[in-house]
């Protein structure tokens, strides 16, 4: 029995994690996908470019001074790869511009969406990283 | 199931697409699909008989409806529990996908690519004798023995040689710009597809790639399976495209990553995990 509910548990983990289609039928389960929370001045602490998504670690104070430590997951690390993502992409201590679906727990963690540089580019997240429904593959940053 | 199994799994599975959904989508402008650069120059003619390189796809694949499958074929197919959409059942814990603890795909469900949105890549190589074909995913290589020998009549037999997860496979040029790639003696094991289609070690599988032009490559696989199967049918018929820069990702599930994301954040996030 608990190694059914290990496995279950491990499916619900990876298909929540799917790329679209199936990750906008499975993260809606997890991630309120309807409005990004921002997260302006947000300084990144840490991106870990890892499979199956990189996460990016960041901090963001909120209007009372309190610090929230967020952590963000990507798409597929090679799907992230074709749009123009590398590990070096965005760095500790860089000063960003985070937009985030937030998880429906309420916790600092959720899906990214996009994020945007103190030069005033862009990258997006692939498949959700859109702001026409998703595509990700405008404002590419060379 | 151990702990370390689920570890896989956590990782694979997020690692997984499905195949539907992006086959049909255009890219915007300089955008084959996402991700996919569209090649800035036209496409000049197809080299003769050389599909070196790298290619990304399958793009706009149309497989024919698997046939009627044999009671062998059947009683298989009945014991697998795909996930996903592929799933027929609402049980999706209860999967046995053997991909979910990182059992090889095997030839020909690699060429699904479904781990990256329905396309990834692979590159054509040569080596004296036989061609190479390397995939992304799990970075997995076939070699393609061009000097004319013979498939193996049966494999897993006394005096035969083993199956193998990618089977044993022999290439000729048609003609300067189609190659076609005959390959049997698969292991069994894996699946032939995300709904969990078997294929047997006798099981000829035929790829026939045509460099339409220098940027287009198109895949025809044709599976001729009698033993799981009531007829041959046309499995896959796709492009792939020239790859802009040549560069050749990895795709590997990573235990220690699955963890990592398991704790970090999928935890974090609300998703079940004990």
């Amino acid at each position: 029995m608990k190694t059914k509910f290990l496995m279950t548990a491990a499916l619900l983990a990876g298909l929540a994690a799917f790329d679209s289609p199936s990750l906008a039928h499975h993260g809606n389960a997890a991630f309120n996908l309807t409005t990004p929370v921002v997260l302006k001045g947000a300084v990144v602490t840490e991106f870990i470019w890892i499979n199956p998504h990189p996460l990016i670690k960041a901090d963001y104070k909120d209007e009372k001074g309190n610090v929230q430590q967020w952590i963000m997951e990507m798409g597929s690390t090679v799907s992230a790869q074709l749009i123009g993502w590398n590990r070096t992409t965005v760095a500790p201590g860089d000063v960003v511009t985070l937009y985030v679906w937030q998880a429906k727990t309420g916790a600092f963690a959720g899906r990214f969406n996009k994020v945007e540089f103190a030069d005033g580019t862009t990258m997006r997240d692939t498949q959700t990283g859109g702001d026409d429904g998703g595509r990700a593959d405008r404002g590419v940053r060379q | 199931m151990s702990t370390r199994s689920i570890v896989f799994s956590i990782a694979v599975l997020a690692c997984l697409t499905t195949v539907t959904g992006s086959a049909q989508r255009t890219g915007p402008e300089g955008f084959l699909r996402e991700g996919i650069r569209r090649m800035p120059n036209p496409p000049g003619p197809a080299p003769a008989r050389d599909l070196s390189g790298v290619w990304v796809g399958p793009i706009d694949n149309k497989p024919d409806p698997a046939p009627p499958m044999t009671p062998a074929g059947e009683a298989l197919f009945k014991e697998r529990k795909p996930y996903g959409d592929a799933s027929r059942n609402a049980d999706l814990g209860a999967s046995n996908d053997p991909f979910i603890t990182c059992d090889p795909l095997g030839f020909p469900r690699n060429l699904l690519a479904h781990a990256v949105s329905s396309r990834g890549r692979f590159v054509f190589g040569s080596a004296p004798n036989r061609l190479l074909v390397s995939y992304e995913q799990q970075r997995v290589w076939r070699e393609i023995w061009t000097d004319g020998r013979a498939l193996p009549k049966a494999v897993d037999v006394r005096g035969a040689p083993e199956s193998r997860y990618y089977g044993h496979s022999v290439g000729r040029w048609e003609n300067d710009r189609t190659l076609v790639i005959e390959t049997t003696g698969v292991d069994e094991r894996p699946w032939l597809d995300e709904a969990g289609r078997p294929r047997s070690s006798s099981a000829r599988i035929q790829e026939r790639y045509t460099r339409l032009d220098e940027h287009n490559l198109q895949l025809t696989v044709t599976i001729d399976d009698p033993k799981f199967y009531t007829k041959p049918w046309t499995w896959m018929r796709a492009n792939f495209y020239w790859v802009m820069g040549q560069e050749f990702a990895e795709t590997i599930c990573i235990p220690s990553e699955g963890i990592e994301y398991r704790d970090s954040l999928a935890r974090p996030s609300g998703i079940q995990i004990p």
